[in-house]
C-alpha cells in the first residue's frame, strides 16, 4: 500500500540524500519520500497533497522562518483533522513552550519524535503503529476498496436531494479533507451497517 | 401601542430604598454614576448644565445631557425602570465600533437620580426613531408612599407619565436627564470637585478613537470648562513616540532610541509587507505608572492594541474583562532575549497601531477572532511591533545609567560645596580676627561633615561597585542559561547529524552500489567534528590566559587578522582595504577581544559580499583626541535600516541564506562592551550598498 512520507525540518539540507531520510527509505521501500528545508514550501505540499495517505514529520523549530512547527501543525488542522503528524526535536521537550505542547496534546493523530534519542528504527516503528490504524479508518478502507475494485470508483456513493452527485472517487477526497459532507457520509455508512448487522442477527435468530 | 400612558416601577420599597438611598451617599458620586452610563452609551460629548443650584436659589435643576445611542420604550421599561438588570455584566463591552469597556456598575446609576433631585424628566430617543420619548417620574411621590402609607409595598401603583413627540431630525440621538428640585446646593466647590472626578472617568489613551468630552456649566458660578483630559495633558508618560508612514513614498517610520540626545527619534524605512502602519507608544515607569493609576481608576495600562479602521480589532481579547486573561498576542511579555532589567512589559506601555483595510488587506482576523491570520505579514508585524520597543528598552538602560551618574555627582558637588563652605569661613576669620573664636567650632563642624560626605560618597562608590558585581554575576547567570540553550543545541545539531551517518553505515555497509554515500557521509562526519570543535573553542575563549590585560599594538593586530584571512579574500575573490593612519598603541587592554571582534566582524562581511559585483573589504581607524573610531565596511547586501539594533541580539541574523547563525555581532557587542565602547551600524561607507559597522572606544592619545 503506497503512501507518502513528507519530512519538514531546516537541518535536512541534503534532502533524500540526508541519512535519517535514506535510512527511513531503505527501510520502508513502498513510501514516497520528500523533503522540504523551507516549512512555506514544505506546508504547501502537504495541503496540495491532503487527498493523498501520508505521514509528515515536522521539526518544531526553524531557525530564522517565521512559520514554526507549531504553525505547520495548525495550518494543517485547519484542512484536516485526519493526518497523521510528527512533531519532531532536537531540544528536550521541557525547553518547548508550555503552550505549544498544549496545542499538540489537544490534537488527534498527533505523535513525537525525540530527535536526540530516537533511532531510525525508533523512526520506522511508529510509522508501522500509523500504517496498522489505517487498516481501520474508514477513507483508508476505501481508498484499498477502490484499489481493488477500480470499476467501483466512478459508481455514484452518494446524491444529495435536488442537489451535487458524489462518486465514490470523489467521496474519498471529501473524507480526506473532512468536510461536512464526508463526515456526514462516514457516520451514514456506519449507521447503515450497524443496523444491517442487527436486522441480519434478528432474522437469522 | 398607546401613544401617552403611564409606567409602573416593578421593584419594592425595601430593594429601592436599599439600593437608591442607602448605597450613594454622596452626591458627586451619583452625578458621576450617571455621567458614567453616558459613556456606557457610546456618547461623544456630555454636558452637565446646573441652574439654580446654589444658596437661597429657585427652581434649580441639573441636565445630564448626551449624544449616546438613546433608549427605546422597552429599554427603559424593560431595564431603566427594573433594578438589577445590567446588561454591563454579560458584556463588558459598550455597542460597536466603539467596544468601550464598560465603566458603569452593576446598572445602579439610574437610582443616583434620587440622590440629586425630587423629580426627572427622560428625554430620549435612538437613531432613527420618528419620536422622542420623554418620561417623568417624581421621586418624592415614592417616598411618601414608602414612609406615611406602610401598607404599600410596591411602586407598582404609582404611575409614570410618558409620551412620544416627534423628531425635527431623524438622525438624532442621545438621552437627556433633566433633575428638578435638586435636593442639595452645590456651591462652586462642590462642582469644581466634581470637574476633578469626572476627569478620572476616562483616560484618553484608553479608547483614542472614539473619546468622550464631558462639559461642565455652571452660569451662577461662571464655570464652563471642559472635564475630560485630552491627549495633550497626558504628559505623564515618561517618554512616548508617534510613526507614521508615506504611502507614496513607500516608507515607514521607525523608532530608535539615540543615546547622544536620550530621546527616541524616528528614521524611515522602506514600507514593509505588511503595509503602512500608525503606531504611537507611551512608556511610564514606576512614578508615571502610580500616577496614571491616580489620575485614572478606571483604566489601567495595558500594553499595545490594534485599531483597524478606528475600531479595536478582537484579536487582543478585549472580550475578556480580567485583564490577567488578556492573550498577550503579539508576544510582548514572552521575549526571552532581553535581560530582564530592561524588558518593556506590557503594563508598562500603552500603544496603539493603527491599520486600515485598504492599507493593510493581508492582516486579516482570524475565524476564532483570537488572533489575526497566521501569515507572513502578520509575523512581520508582530516582528516591527516588538523591534520598536527596542528604542523604550534602550531608554530605560540610559536612565538608568543617567540616574547613577546623576546622584553620584549631586554628592560630589556637595563634598566640593562644603569645601567652599569652610574656606569662605576661614578667610572671613582672616579678615576679622575677632570672629576667630566664634568661628571655630563652625569651621570644626563643617570639616566634620565633610569627612561625612567623603566616606558617604566612598561607600556609595563601594556600595554602587557591589551592586554592579552582583549585577554582573546575575546578568551572567540569565546569560548563561540562554547561552547554555543555544550551545546546547548547536553541539546536539551537530552530534545528531554524525550520529545519523553512522547509523547509516552501522546498517547498511557494506553495499557496492552505496558506495559514493558512504563516502559523502564520512566526509560530512569530519566537518561536523570540525564545526563542533569551533563552537567548543569559543566556550572555552572564556577561560583562556590570553584574556589578560596586556599593551597592544592595534594597527599591528588588525593587519595580521587580514593578512591570516588573505586565502580567503583571495578564494572569494574579495579586496581587502586596510587604511590606517599612524600607530596606534592600546595600553591594558584584551588582545582576543579585538581578534573576536574583528574575526566575527570579517566572518560576516564574507558571508554578506558573496553575492555582490564588487566585492570590497574595508577596514579604518580614526583616531581622535579622546576616542578611537573603528571602521569595517563591506560591499555586501547591507543590514535594512529597521534592524540595526537588532542584529545585535543573539540568533538574530540577516545572513540566514549564507549560514549566519546570529552569534556574530552578539560576540562583537559582548567584547565591545567589556572594552566599555560602543558598536552601531551607521550608514554604508559606500553609499547605496554595502554595510558600515563602526566601533567607538574610549581612548587617550
Amino acid at each position: 500500500m503506497a503512501y507518502k512520507l513528507v519530512f519538514i525540518d531546516d537541518n535536512m539540507r541534503e534532502g533524500n540524500d540526508n541519512p535519517f531520510v535514506r535510512s527511513i527509505g531503505k527501510l520502508k521501500k513502498e513510501a514516497e519520500i520528500s523533503v522540504f528545508t523551507d516549512p512555506e514550501i514544505g506546508l504547501k505540499f502537504v495541503l496540495d497533497n491532503l487527498n493523498s495517505k501520508m505521514i509528515v514529520f515536522v521539526d518544531c523549530k526553524f531557525d530564522g522562518y517565521g512559520l514554526q512547527g507549531i504553525n505547520i501543525l495548525k495550518q494543517i488542522r485547519e484542512q484536516t483533522s485526519l493526518l497523521y503528524i510528527v512533531m519532531m526535536s532536537a531540544n528536550a521537550i521541557s525547553q518547548i513552550a508550555g503552550l505549544d505542547i498544549i496545542e499538540m496534546i489537544n490534537e488527534d493523530y498527533i505523535w513525537f519524535f525525540d530527535r536526540n534519542n530516537g533511532t531510525v528504527m525508533d523512526a520506522c516503528n511508529l510509522i508501522e503503529k500509523i500504517r496498522k490504524l489505517w487498516t481501520t479508518r474508514f477513507d483508508c478502507v476505501l481508498e484499498e476498496w477502490i484499489i481493488r475494485h477500480p470499476e467501483d470508483a466512478d459508481k455514484y456513493a452518494y446524491r444529495e436531494v435536488g442537489g451535487k452527485s458524489y462518486k465514490w472517487s470523489e467521496m474519498l477526497v471529501e473524507l480526506r479533507h473532512q468536510t461536512a459532507i464526508g463526515k456526514i457520509f462516514e457516520g451514514m455508512v456506519n449507521d447503515y451497517y450497524i443496523y444491517q448487522l442487527i436486522k441480519s442477527e434478528e432474522n437469522n435468530g | 401601542m398607546d401613544k401617552n400612558g403611564s409606567l409602573k416601577w416593578r421593584f419594592d420599597v425595601s430593594t429601592f430604598r436599599l439600593i437608591g438611598r442607602d448605597l450613594i451617599t454622596d452626591r458627586v458620586t451619583a452625578l458621576f454614576e450617571l455621567v458614567k452610563n453616558c459613556y456606557d452609551a457610546n456618547a461623544d460629548e456630555v454636558t452637565v448644565l446646573f441652574e439654580n443650584v446654589g444658596l437661597g436659589k429657585t427652581n434649580s435643576s441639573i441636565y445630564i445631557k448626551d449624544d449616546g445611542i438613546g433608549m427605546s420604550f422597552a429599554d427603559i421599561r424593560d431595564k431603566w425602570m427594573v433594578i438589577g438588570t445590567s446588561n454591563k455584566r454579560s458584556n463588558p463591552l459598550t455597542p460597536e465600533p466603539y467596544k468601550r469597556k464598560c465603566v458603569g456598575e452593576k446598572g445602579i446609576g439610574r437610582f443616583a437620580v434620587d440622590k440629586l433631585g425630587d423629580k426627572v424628566n427622560i428625554i430620549t430617543k435612538q437613531e432613527k426613531a420618528e419620536q422622542w420619548l420623554s418620561v417623568e417620574i417624581d421621586w418624592e411621590a415614592y417616598y411618601n408612599q414608602s414612609t406615611i402609607n406602610e401598607e404599600i409595598k410596591l411602586f407598582t401603583d404609582i404611575e409614570n407619565h410618558y409620551e412620544f413627540y416627534d423628531a425635527d431630525e431623524l438622525n438624532a440621538h442621545g438621552t437627556t436627564l433633566k433633575i428638578t428640585n435638586v435636593r442639595e446646593i452645590w456651591l462652586e466647590e462642590d462642582i469644581n470637585r466634581f470637574v476633578s472626578e469626572a476627569s478620572k472617568l476616562v483616560s484618553p489613551l484608553a479608547n483614542m478613537s472614539y473619546p468622550m468630552t464631558i462639559k461642565v456649566v455652571a452660569p451662577e458660578y461662571n464655570i464652563e470648562k471642559l472635564a475630560t483630559k485630552s491627549l495633550d495633558d497626558v504628559n505623564i508618560a515618561t517618554i512616548y513616540f508617534s510613526l507614521g508612514f508615506d504611502a507614496q513614498g513607500k516608507t515607514q517610520d521607525a523608532a530608535y532610541f539615540n543615546e547622544d540626545t536620550g530621546k527616541i527619534d524616528v528614521r524611515s524605512i522602506p514600507m514593509k509587507s505588511f503595509g503602512g502602519i500608525k503606531m504611537k507608544v507611551y512608556f511610564f515607569d514606576e512614578a508615571a505608572r502610580r500616577r496614571y493609576r491616580k489620575d485614572f481608576p478606571n483604566n489601567q495600562i495595558d500594553g499595545i492594541k490594534i485599531y483597524r479602521d478606528n475600531i479595536i480589532t478582537t484579536p487582543f481579547a478585549e472580550n475578556e474583562s480580567e485583564d490577567d486573561k488578556k492573550r498577550d498576542v503579539l508576544g510582548i511579555d514572552k521575549r526571552l532575549w532581553m535581560n530582564i532589567f530592561d524588558r518593556v512589559s506590557t503594563r508598562e506601555i500603552i500603544g496603539v497601531v493603527e491599520i486600515t483595510k485598504e492599507g493593510n488587506p493581508m492582516i486579516i482576523d482570524a475565524t476564532n477572532r483570537q488572533d489575526f491570520v497566521d501569515n507572513e505579514q502578520y509575523r512581520e508585524l508582530k516582528e516591527f511591533i516588538i523591534t520598536q520597543l527596542d528604542s523604550i528598552e534602550n531608554f530605560k538602560k540610559y536612565i538608568r545609567k543617567e540616574k547613577r551618574k546623576k546622584s553620584n555627582n549631586t554628592l560630589e558637588s556637595a563634598g566640593d560645596e562644603i569645601q567652599n563652605f569652610i574656606s569662605s569661613v576661614e578667610s572671613i576669620a582672616q579678615k576679622n580676627p575677632n570672629l576667630k573664636d566664634s568661628l571655630a567650632p563652625v569651621v570644626e563642624q563643617a570639616k566634620k561633615t565633610g569627612n561625612v560626605v567623603k566616606t558617604a560618597i566612598k561607600e556609595k562608590k563601594e556600595a554602587e561597585e557591589e551592586f554592579a558585581r552582583k549585577e554582573n554575576i546575575y546578568m551572567s547567570i540569565m546569560s548563561l542559561q540562554e547561552y547554555a540553550i543555544h550551545i546546547t543545541h548547536a553541539i546536539r545539531t551537530t552530534l545528531n547529524k554524525i550520529r545519523d551517518r553512522i547509523e547509516y553505515f552501522n546498517m547498511f555497509f557494506p553495499d557496492p552500489s552505496e558506495e559514493e554515500i558512504f563516502k559523502r557521509y564520512a566526509k560530512e562526519m569530519y566537518f561536523e567534528f570540525l564545526n563542533a570543535n569551533k563552537v567548543i573553542d569559543y566556550m572555552l575563549s572564556y577561560s583562556q590566559s590570553n584574556l589578560k590585560p596586556e599593551d597592544i599594538a592595534l594597527d599591528e593586530t588588525i593587519r595580521e587578522i587580514f593578512l591570516e584571512y588573505k586565502p580567503l579574500f583571495i578564494s572569494n575573490g574579495i579586496i581587502p582595504d586596510v587604511v590606517i593612519p599612524e600607530k596606534i598603541m592600546l595600553r591594558n587592554t584584551r588582545r582576543q577581544f579585538f581578534r573576536d571582534i574583528l574575526q566575527n566582524l570579517l566572518d560576516n562581511s564574507i558571508k554578506a559580499v558573496k553575492d555582490a559585483e564588487k566585492k570590497i573589504i574595508r577596514c579604518s581607524v580614526v583616531v581622535g583626541r579622546d576616542q578611537l573610531e573603528i571602521l569595517l565596511s563591506d560591499t555586501g547586501n547591507g543590514i535594512p535600516a529597521d534592524k540595526r539594533e537588532w542584529v545585535f541580539g543573539i540568533y538574530n541574523t540577516t545572513t540566514q541564506e549564507q549560514g549566519g547563525a546570529g552569534i556574530g555581532l552578539y560576540i562583537v557587542k559582548t567584547r565591545v562592551d567589556s572594552l566599555k565602547g560602543k558598536v552601531s551600524v551607521v550608514d554604508s561607507e559606500f553609499g547605496t550598498i554595502g554595510t558600515t559597522i563602526k566601533i567607538e572606544l574610549p581612548f587617550k592619545k
